[in-house]
């Protein structure tokens, strides 16, 4: 299989490419980081001066802050960032082969029970009939109630006084260092708005956009929900993403005005040699509702921690977090919430499995300001070992102004209970089975959230896992 | 905030010890003006020129002043996000931008008006008296 | 040594030698002692030099800016501490001691030197050893050679450790042979009389196997308007099956610096609790690490605080857990009013070997005002798989429902607030009934209470 051979999983793309001979089909800037670099993708994307001036500053932002030293390990990272193409222009629509998918995909999603057909869309190598009248039908519904749906870069072209308004606000430039680079390099990603009062009751997906650019490794996406919207975004699937592509560093920002509810799903499965690092930020105004659904399966390094402000009186923020890592994985993830306003709820859990030489952190923060009376907020992290070389660790910071906040934070770590295993065995199920009844079960809290067809890869996957797990 | 033929008496220009360094703690103290704090000498207009930052500190307070097209501007030297210093940041118009994390605040009163920054930072007022800036304590 | 704790000592010369904290000040220290012991003062003089203070840009350090509590140039070492020439002793010192009931035997600090030692004969018979470290220095040498400042709080713990492991002056030094156990605690009040000042001062406590031992100490001052920088370092080691109780109270006087680094070893089937209560001092640091290092062993940690005006606190805490088959269990409660703040860290670290283990960490905070603060980190870093760990942090108010209660009782306002706050923090005395210090403490709450 050709090195640099690209395959993308559900949700993604509905264009794809990949390529046998590079120099004839793709256009990239060169390896590494530079000025020149910046200039031509903000060239390539014909953007207005303003944007240009902004990348650029993003640039020299990036270039001064240090790598972060918790967190998981990037020196790796950073001894290969000079190798990395930061910007990859997408091909128009390219013809593949099912031949070309690597055997592994092939083969996970035999075992996942998905059928050729399926699997083909899921590689985006073709478009099912079906897929393809749900989506135009969806597309027209929403665009006669006003919503905008666009690629991120239709959004800045198109709506440009919308656009310019809430981006790079929620999440400026200098936040951190992974922000300042996707500042700088941003590609792809999803711009979406809903008008005042519409509610969708059907998920949209990332690959339901207009235009499909593929998701790049900084994709940027901004998303704005009017007073009394209600929508819920699904990113990613549960397929294991091949790339030979080492880094995905991507920015969402969502905001949320009065009386809105949203929720961001994502369930991330990453091969193995990718380093995910994504800051993801809503601002929640009066009485509206955000929720983030955030799976982290796959990756070498996660390190991700969607975050709330609650800047509303009456805001709620609901953080659930599901990480699995397995040997050579580090899942460093968990969320942020602050209550700024008064009479404002939270609540983060975070459920983690960790197996082999795997590694899963829960990251979080609670802060609660002086103005946010009656701020109550709830944490709860579980990890659960799966190995006795498996490694977990927990590190909440809880920072609380004034009495009048009512703040909970609990954790707990443990391994599957040889009783429970046991019993479970005892009623005619495999070692294996048993396990993966068990760790199932431990993640359903959140699992149940899921729309149902993730749920049922998620489990199958787990029942995967659970397969190399006893020696 | 600044006012630059506000009433210094002879107290201030001629106690003058000459020296301008702040950061020694030597710094000239006088009673002219409004409000009942001290009002004290924390730099020569010439340390901080049009656009910059300049980080001062004065009896153990910390200030950062920004000179925004000739006014002067003071505020705790603090950002409210994480304490971290505002003076090594950047002013852009009238705002300052925080270098560490990008928060926002409006120089003249010290308002947050970008995340990550939440609360507002105190100000102080400040004079300028010829080629000396004062801040009342 | 002198049988009753009333028999005066011959007052020890208060000679004030006016000094800084600098390499001088470690040589004068030094003169007289055994080589080992300058060599270790001398090293860990080396280590303060090369080590950073400490910015809030540090993990551990995030809530308190200490080179913003202390200037060490200002502070005026006080190397002989000791009473006034005529022995009369400050009326603070002379309430505590009085306060204290039976005991196997007690030790009195002023100024961070020892100015009365006594211990029950008996247990002195069985070849327990009270004494202070400066003669320890001599007449136990071998001892203090093997265990001070090496294993247990060496200088590279940070720059405050080093300074104080360089300019220490006196301590107490407690030693209890194998099989013997102590039925009453010893005793201990540390005075600091002067503004000003910094008074460093250690703590060595050895349990042999299977012996039993309990300690109690107070941390006394009046109120100062200068920084004051009170140093202690606490080294408590429990061999095989022995038991120790540690507790210090610290109400030490306002705008005092008291930073304190305290180390706890528990070896197989130990049993070695802590407990520190503080209720005075402007700013408090307490780094306290307890290691579990066979298995069997167990090391409760207890931790009691209450803020008012501007105090601080920042506790430090860790539990590791080296061996297998080993327990813990954290529980620090404190209850903040006015400006005042706290810090509180708890790290739980279970080593790979680690299997079996059980820890436990609680922090609980009573949030009474509108400008209080309570930052709460409690970690855990994993890397054995067979433990039960868990961690739990709450911050809130006073309970609403209590109060109703309470007030339809026909309990006033203010009493029933104070009852609940002291049942809270009651509720950590009542894990280590120590006779008399919860009397001690309980009083001491109230008394702070009648000013809330």
């Amino acid at each position: 299989m050709p090195e640099n051979q690209l395959v993308e999983g559900l949700g993604l793309d509905e264009y794809q490419y990949g390529f046998v001979d590079e120099e004839a089909h793709v256009y990239r800037t060169k390896p590494g980081l530079d000025e020149g670099v910046v200039r031509e993708i903000s060239e390539h994307k014909e953007e207005p001066e303003w944007m240009l001036e902004f990348r650029l500053k993003a640039l020299k932002i990036y270039e001064s802050k240090p790598m972060p030293t918790w967190g998981g390990d990037l020196s790796h990272l950073e001894a290969t960032l000079d190798e990395i193409y930061f910007y990859v222009k997408p091909q128009e629509q390219m013809e593949r082969s099912w031949d070309d998918v690597p055997d592994t995909i092939k083969n996970t999603f035999e075992r996942l029970g998905i059928p050729e057909a399926e699997q083909k869309l899921l590689s985006g190598v073709g478009a099912q009939y079906e897929s393809e009248m749900v989506y135009h039908s969806l597309k027209e519904e929403w665009s006669s109630k006003g919503v905008i749906f666009d690629s991120i870069e239709d959004g800045l072209k198109n709506h440009p006084d919308l656009f310019r308004e809430h981006f790079a606000t929620i999440i400026p430039a200098a936040d951190n260092k992974f922000a300042a680079l996707n500042s700088a390099v941003w590609s792809g990603g999803s711009f979406l708005y809903i008008p005042k009062g519409v509610q969708l009751d059907t998920p949209l997906q990332a690959y339901f956009r207009v235009n499909q650019e593929r998701m790049g490794q900084f994709e940027r996406t901004l998303i704005i929900l009017d007073e009394g919207a209600q929508a819920h975004y699904i990113e990613g699937c549960t397929a294991p993403v091949y790339s030979t592509d080492s880094f995905h560093s991507g920015v969402i920002e969502v905001v949320l005005k009065k009386d809105s509810r949203f929720r961001y799903t994502t369930i991330q499965n990453w091969s193995n040699n990718m380093y995910n690092l994504v800051t993801q930020r809503a601002v929640v105004n009066e009485n509206a509702t955000m929720e983030w659904l955030d799976g982290n399966l796959g990756s070498k390094l996660t390190m991700k921690y969607p975050s709330c402000y609650l800047v509303g009186e009456g805001a709620h923020g609901d953080i659930m977090s599901i990480a699995y890592a397995s040997d050579g994985q580090h899942q460093d993830t968990g969320g942020k919430v602050v209550h700024v306003a008064p009479n404002t709820t939270s609540s983060i859990t975070s459920k983690s499995i960790s197996k082999g030489t795997g590694r899963s952190s829960y990251r979080g923060l609670c802060k609660v300001y002086e103005g946010a009376h009656n701020a109550r907020s709830n944490v709860e992290c579980d990890a659960l070992l799966i190995n006795s070389t498996s490694r977990t660790d927990t590190y909440p910071y809880i920072e609380i102004e004034g009495k009048r906040a009512t703040i909970g934070h609990e954790a707990t770590v443990s391994k599957i209970g040889d009783t429970q295993l046991f019993y479970l065995m005892s009623r005619g199920l495999t070692k294996e089975e048993a396990m993966a009844l068990i760790v199932r079960g431990f993640i359903e809290p959140i699992a149940k959230q899921l729309p149902l067809e993730y749920a049922v890869e998620l489990n199958r996957l787990i029942e995967l896992e659970m397969e190399g797990s006893v020696g | 905030m600044s006012d630059g033929d506000s009433d210094t008496s002879s107290e201030g220009s001629d106690a003058s010890s000459g020296s301008s360094d702040v950061s020694d703690g030597s710094s000239d103290v006088s009673d002219g003006g409004e409000g009942d704090g001290t009002w004290v000498k924390v730099a020569d207009l010439s340390e901080c020129p049009p656009g910059s930052l300049l980080e001062v500190e004065v009896e153990q307070e910390l200030i950062v002043l920004a000179n925004i097209d000739g006014d002067l501007y003071a505020l705790q030297n603090r950002c409210s996000h994480q304490d971290l210093p505002l003076s090594d940041g950047e002013l852009d118009g009238d705002r300052l931008e925080c270098l560490y994390h990008g928060a926002r605040f409006d120089v003249c009163t010290g308002r947050a008006v970008g995340l990550p920054a939440i609360k507002p930072v105190p100000v102080y007022d400040v004079q300028i008296r010829g080629q000396e800036v004062y801040v009342q304590l | 040594m002198s049988n009753s704790p009333q028999a005066a000592e011959a007052p020890i010369a208060e000679e004030e030698t006016p000094s800084s904290l600098d390499e001088s000040a470690v040589e004068r220290i030094s003169e007289g002692a055994p080589s080992w012991l300058s060599e270790r003062r001398r090293h860990a003089w080396s280590v303060f030099e090369d080590t950073p203070f400490p910015s809030t840009r540090s993990e551990e350090w995030r809530y308190t800016d200490v080179s913003r509590v202390v200037n060490l140039a200002d502070l005026r070492l006080v190397t002989d501490g000791g009473l006034a020439e005529n022995g009369s002793r400050p009326a603070g010192l002379v309430a505590a001691m009085e306060e204290d009931l039976a005991a196997s035997g007690h030790a009195v600090l002023v100024d961070g030197s020892v100015v009365h030692v006594d211990l029950d004969p008996a247990l002195e018979e069985q070849g327990v050893i009270l004494t202070s470290l400066r003669s320890a220095v001599h007449e136990h040498g071998d001892l203090l050679e093997e265990l001070l400042a090496t294993e247990v709080v060496p200088p590279e713990d940070g720059k405050l450790q080093a300074l104080n492991a360089a300019l220490w002056t006196d301590g107490v030094l407690l030693y209890v042979p194998r099989n013997v156990k102590l039925d009453l605690p010893v005793r201990v009040t540390r005075w600091v009389s002067h503004a000003g000042s910094a008074v460093f001062a250690r703590t060595l406590i050895v349990a042999e196997p299977e012996s039993q031992l309990s300690y109690v100490e107070e941390l006394l001052s009046d109120d100062f308007d200068q920084r004051t920088f009170v140093s202690s370092a606490v080294e408590v080691i429990a061999r095989d099956g022995a038991q120790i109780q540690f507790v210090s109270i610290q109400q030490l006087g306002r705008d005092v610096f008291c930073q304190s680094a305290q180390r706890t070893l528990a070896h197989r089937d130990a049993k070695l609790d802590t407990l520190n209560v503080s209720l005075g001092a402007s700013v408090t640091r307490l780094d306290l690490n307890s290691r579990l290092l066979g298995p069997g062993a167990h090391s409760e940690l207890l931790g009691l605080y209450f803020g008012d005006e501007d105090q601080h606190f920042d506790h430090n805490t860790s539990q590791d857990h080296v061996a297998p088959d080993t327990g813990s269990d954290l529980l620090y409660k404190g209850a903040l009013d006015d400006r005042a703040q706290s810090a509180f860290r708890g790290m739980i670290r279970v080593h790979r070997d680690a299997q079996r283990t059980d820890a436990y960490q609680t922090n609980r905070n009573l949030l009474l005002s509108d400008e209080c603060r309570a930052n709460s980190l409690p970690n855990l870093e994993i890397q054995a798989d067979d433990v039960r760990c868990s961690h739990g942090a709450t911050v809130g108010q006073l309970d609403s429902e209590a109060l109703f209660y309470l007030l339809s009782r026909g309990l006033s306002q203010d009493q029933a607030e104070r009852l609940i706050v002291l049942g809270f923090l009651g509720d950590v005395l009542a894990r280590l009934p120590l006779g008399g210090v919860v009397e001690k403490v309980t009083r001491a709450i109230e008394r702070k209470l009648e000013h809330v």
